[in-house]
This record gives structure tokens, sequence and C-alpha cells, in this order.
């Protein structure tokens, strides 16, 4: 059977603009990190091979190791708090009627306002002299100052974030729920089940399609997470926001140290790579194993 | 389990003009298999919603054994109902989902007594080689008959209420199914509510069937009866394949209208394709022209056929052995016929 299959190469052509497409835009830029990572550039003329030692440098970086530890706990509460806030206001949203487009014109305001907006509002919010914000949490007696204090830097960078993007896991959510059709609720109703019950056993198994996809997400989004805490903290005080795109960006374009920051960048992509597919396959794992 | 009476039920959603559900009055007995059979929008739905407390009704009262269940919700009635399409916990096992109604608030059975309970209903639904799988990882025959199993789970379950439980399983498990059924409702005696637009399954599970139409009960009572002896030209209709033929009663020759004057002197006289037999066209014979014939197989060695026939304005159908051609004109001899007081045009949905 097989010899006497026509061969016919043609077809490859078909796939050569994709292929070229695909290279220039993704295989060629990302060698062109590789490569820079395992030389050391002096000048654009003057470079030579070092092989892994931009990678050792970087990986036993202190202040990498830093960034790194404070990107896991930012992107760990995000995750913390978006995802179940997204569920619960998805649940408790109108299905129908007026509300409920009024509510989801209102969920995807947000979305819509780019990144350095969305920051600069915040700096201005949550300023401690003019910021509507600040300046009510002073009133009560609360000392806020996020220019000044790491801990209110972190609580207003993660209401920043949870402002901007609980949003879309709220409206992966709605339309995961709107799928659960009313005999399902009606079934459990008779089975009398609680509360819980029902969004355990009839909601959830029925929204994990959509919360994987909500996780990814916001996990990859708040790993690389740069322009809100660029614009309203700047990385400060002293580096307790500096997060791993910002120490990347010093890197790169402050100090332009362009092998060291090549190999920051495979490593930074790497991990992004690893702890989705990490998560995905868990889920898959699980899904197979029940 | 329960007697289920229903006393001058109606329903009108709100803002509707019309009610969708007329006063009905049912008594189901304890134990009962009933079925409502109707076409959709009869209301069909809506009974049935208001029996699980779904709906509220406008008016009337609904007892389960002498317990008035008219104000509880439907978690309160201890009923259970399966529905068109398998609803099942998908993440939970099969052995977990018949076991979950025992397990939610107000169930007093400790792991044991629900392990015995589960394994004595997986065994009547012959479904024990499945108790460990995933829910979602079954066929949905199997799907259905774990829905089913859900609903039987409870020993306190006073009725079950089926919504077309077989439309969703192929045609050619359909009868495994049925049977499945009838021989649980016989085995634990369950009341069970069956409503169906299929006439096959209504008359094939239940004891007593209702033929809903337009928000009404026409007739209630056994499958022979219903079918046999329709007490609204509606019934006679609905029920069979092709239904009951209708012609008023002065479109008959001259005998058999004093024979009809006799007996209550009906407008519409009614009669079943099967209980009518053509032979040669004669004076005292209803008489027809034949315009289709359609064969259905044999009996006794005869080929029989389904006839259709033109009768002045009429069209009616007979079933017979007999061997006519298309254009051929032939009596018709009534085998067995039932009176009705008016003459109804009969629609796809209900009296016209």
């Amino acid at each position: 059977m097989a010899q006497n299959k026509t061969q016919d190469n043609r077809a490859w052509l078909g796939v050569l603009p994709v292929m070229l497409i695909v290279a220039f835009s993704g295989v060629i830029p990302l060698m062109t990190v590789v490569n820079y990572s395992v030389q050391d550039i002096l000048d654009f003329n003057t470079r030579f091979f070092v092989g892994f030692e931009w990678y050792r440098e970087t990986l036993t970086d202190p202040r990498f190791i830093d960034a790194f530890l404070r990107q896991l706990g930012f992107s760990a509460a995000v995750l913390a708090i978006e995802i179940p806030l997204g569920i619960v206001i998805a649940r408790g949203m109108p299905t129908q009627g007026l509300r409920a487009s009024l509510l989801l014109v209102l969920l995807a305001t947000p979305l819509l306002i780019p990144w350095n907006v969305v920051g600069t509002i915040w700096q201005i919010y949550a300023r401690s002299d003019i910021g509507l914000l600040g300046v009510t949490l002073n009133e009560m007696g609360f000392a806020f100052n996020y220019t000044a204090e790491p801990l209110h830097a972190w609580l207003t960078l993660l209401a920043t974030d949870i402002w901007h993007w609980t949003s879309l896991v709220a409206l992966l959510a709605f339309a995961g729920l709107t799928s659960v059709p009313a005999a399902c609720y009606q079934a459990a109703e008779l089975d009398g089940a609680s509360k819980w019950q029902v969004f355990r056993h009839v909601e959830l198994p029925r929204l994990k399609g959509v919360l994987v996809i909500a996780v990814l997400l916001r996990l990859m989004d708040s790993f690389m997470i740069y322009t809100e805490p660029f614009v309203l903290t700047g990385g400060g005080p002293g580096n307790t926001t500096t997060f791993l795109s910002q120490y990347l960006a010093t890197m790169a374009v402050g100090q332009f140290d362009l092998g060291p920051a090549a190999a920051f960048s495979v490593i930074y992509f790497l991990f992004i790579l690893l702890f989705s597919w990490l998560f995905y396959a868990s889920v898959m794992r699980s899904e197979e194993g029940s | 389990m329960a007697r289920i009476r229903l006393q001058e039920i109606a329903f009108t959603y709100p803002g509707a003009s019309e009610p969708t559900l007329q006063p009905i009055s049912l008594d189901i007995q304890d134990g009962e298999a009933f079925s409502l059979l109707g076409a959709s929008g009869a209301g069909k739905t809506t009974l049935l919603n208001l029996l699980s407390g779904i709906l509220p009704p406008t008016q009337g009262r609904i007892f389960f054994d002498d317990v008035d269940v008219t104000e509880l919700p439907g978690r309160d009635r201890h009923l259970a109902q399966v529905f068109q399409f398998p609803v099942l916990y998908q993440s939970m096992s099969v052995a977990q989902n018949l076991a979950f109604p025992l397990t939610t608030r107000g169930s007093t059975l400790n792991r044991e007594a629900i392990d015995k309970r589960v394994s004595a209903i997986a065994k009547e639904l012959n479904i024990e080689s499945i108790l460990k799988r995933s829910a979602n990882a079954i066929s949905l025959f199997e799907k259905q008959l774990v829905a089913i199993g859900r609903a039987l789970v409870r020993p306190d379950v006073s009725v079950v209420l089926l919504d077309e439980p077989l439309t969703a399983v192929e045609p050619s498990i359909k009868w495994r199914l049925r049977r499945t059924l009838k021989h649980v409702q016989d085995e634990l005696g369950v009341t069970m509510i069956y409503v169906t637009h299929d006439q096959t399954e209504a008359l094939t599970f239940a004891e007593r069937v209702s033929v809903l139409a337009d928000g009404q009960i026409l007739q209630t009572g056994t499958p022979e009866a219903v079918y046999q002896n329709p007490a609204h030209q509606f019934v006679g209709h609905f029920l069979g394949s092709p239904g009951m033929n209708f012609l008023p009663s002065n479109a008959f020759p001259q005998p058999l209208q004093r024979s009809f004057a006799e007996d209550g002197d009906p407008e519409t006289i009614g009669f079943r394709p099967e209980s009518a037999g053509l032979t040669a066209p004669s004076e005292v014979l209803l008489s027809g022209i034949v315009e289709t014939q359609r064969v259905l197989g044999t009996a006794q060695g005869r080929v029989v056929s389904m006839y259709g026939l033109r009768c002045g304005a009429a069209q009616v159908f007979v079933r017979s052995p007999a061997s006519f051609a298309c254009g051929d004109e032939v009596g018709i001899a009534l085998q067995r016929w039932v009176g009705f007081r008016e003459f109804l045009r009969v629609g796809s949905n209900g009296a016209e």
C-alpha cells in the first residue's frame, strides 16, 4: 500500500508562508536572544563566547532570586484572590435583563483601560497627600503611605491588579455558569443538596474548563507584570516591588548588559512555560484520574 | 411512597392572559405507575413543575398522602425526578452519585446503611459492574440508568417524576430502559408519574393514563379504556397511528343511523382503523373510494394493508387484509365504534 501511495511534496509549499511568518516573528528573535545569552557583548564588533556563564551568574544572583521569589508571591496572591472573587461575582450576577447587561458592561470596563493608565489611576488614587483612597485612609487613622511602606506598596499593587483583572475571571466564570442546565440545579435541589454542595458538585465541575483558562491567563500575565508597578511604585520602596520583568528591563535597557539580560530572558521564559505546563498537566491528570 | 392528590390545581403564568393549566383534579394511588400523555404545549411540564415545587399553583392544593405540600419547597416534598437527559454529578463516581441524596441535609443514614442501599439499587438496575467508574465515563444509556437509580435511592421517596426519560436514549435501547423502569416499578412499588408525548411509552408503562390537551385533562383511565373508549375526540385522534377516524353520523347509510339513534343518537361516530374491515360495496355499509394503500405486513398468511379512503369530504384509514387497488369503490364494515355528542374538528394540538 505504502509503495503505491502517490508522493506529492508540493503541499509543503502551502505551509511555507506560515513557517516563514512563525520563523521571523517567533523562532529567529528567540534564537537571537539565545545567541546573546551565551556571549559577552562589549560593543557591536567585540563579542566572545562564554558558554553558560551568564546562566550560572543569573541563577546565583541574589537580586534575581529575590525578584523571583517576590514574583512568585505576587502571582500566588493574585490567583488566590482573583479566582475565588471572580467566581463569587459571577455567581451573584443576574443572568438576564437590563441589570445583567449593565453589569457586564461595568465589569468589562477595567479590561479596556490601558495598563499604564490603570497604574496612573491607582498611583493618584492611593497617594497619601492628594489621593482619595490615601487621604481617606489617613483620615481614618491608618498611616497609609505606599511610597515608604513596603507592605502598603504591595497592597496597593495587589488592589490595582485585582481591580484590573478580576473582571476577566468573573466574565469567564459567568460564561461558564450560564452553560449549567437548569435541570442540574433542580436535581440538586430535590436531592436536598446544600448551597455549598450545589457549588462544589454542580457548578464547579462545569466551570473547570473556563477556570483552567482563567488561571493560566492570570498566572502568565501576573508573572510578566511590568507596567503597573513601573508606574505605581517604580519597584520601590527600595527593591520591595521590583519584579522579574522590571529587573530585566533595568539590566537590558538601563545597563545594556545584553548577555546576562538574554540569559535572564531565556530563564524567565522557561519558568513561565514550566509553570503553565505543570498546572495544565496536573489538571489534565486529575481529569483522567476521576 | 405516597398517594398524590391534586385538588383543583390551576396555573397561569404571571402576565399571561390564558391559563396554562385549567383546574385539574387527580388522585394517584400509592405505588401506582401513572402517566401524563399529551402533545408539547399541553401543559405537562407545567403540571410536573407544580408537583416538584418549582412553580406555585395559582389556585388549588396538592396533597402527598394527607399532608398539604402546596407551600412546601421541592426539597421538603421528598420527591425525585428523572429528566429528559441524564443529570449526574459529573465529578463523582457512579456509586457516589447514587449515594448523594442519602448524604445530604436531613439524611440520617450511616455509612454502612448507605452502602447497603446503593448496592441494592445498583443490583435492581443491573449496574453493579460500573459502580466504581466515573459518571463521565459511561454510556448515555448507563447514565440515564444511574439517574433513575439516584431517584430511587432514598427510602423515603414519596413519588418519582419522570420527564420524558427516554428522549435522549437511542431508539435501539429505549425498550430496554422502558422494561427496566417497568420492572423496577413493579419490584419496588414506587409511585411514579411518567410524563411523555409518546403514546407507546405511556400506554405500555402506566396502569392509568391521563391525556392532557390545552391545559386540561381530557380523560383518565387504564390504557385499554383510554384507547378503546375515548371520552373526547382528541383522545381518539391523539392515540393510535393513524388515530381514530371521525365521521358525522349522517354520513352513514340509513340502517346504521338507526342503530346509532338507539345508542344515544351521537352527532359523530369514531372508529379505529383496526376495528373496521373492507368488503365489496353494499347498500348497508359506509362506502368509500380507495386513495392510498400501504402494506403493513402479514397476519395469518395474508397481506395486511393500511388503506386510505375518501368518504365524501372526509378521509378515513382502515387496516384490512382485503386486496383492493386505488380507485376501487369499497364497503367499510364497522366492528366497533364510539359515539360523540358533537362534531369537533380535531387539530394536532388539541380540540379546536
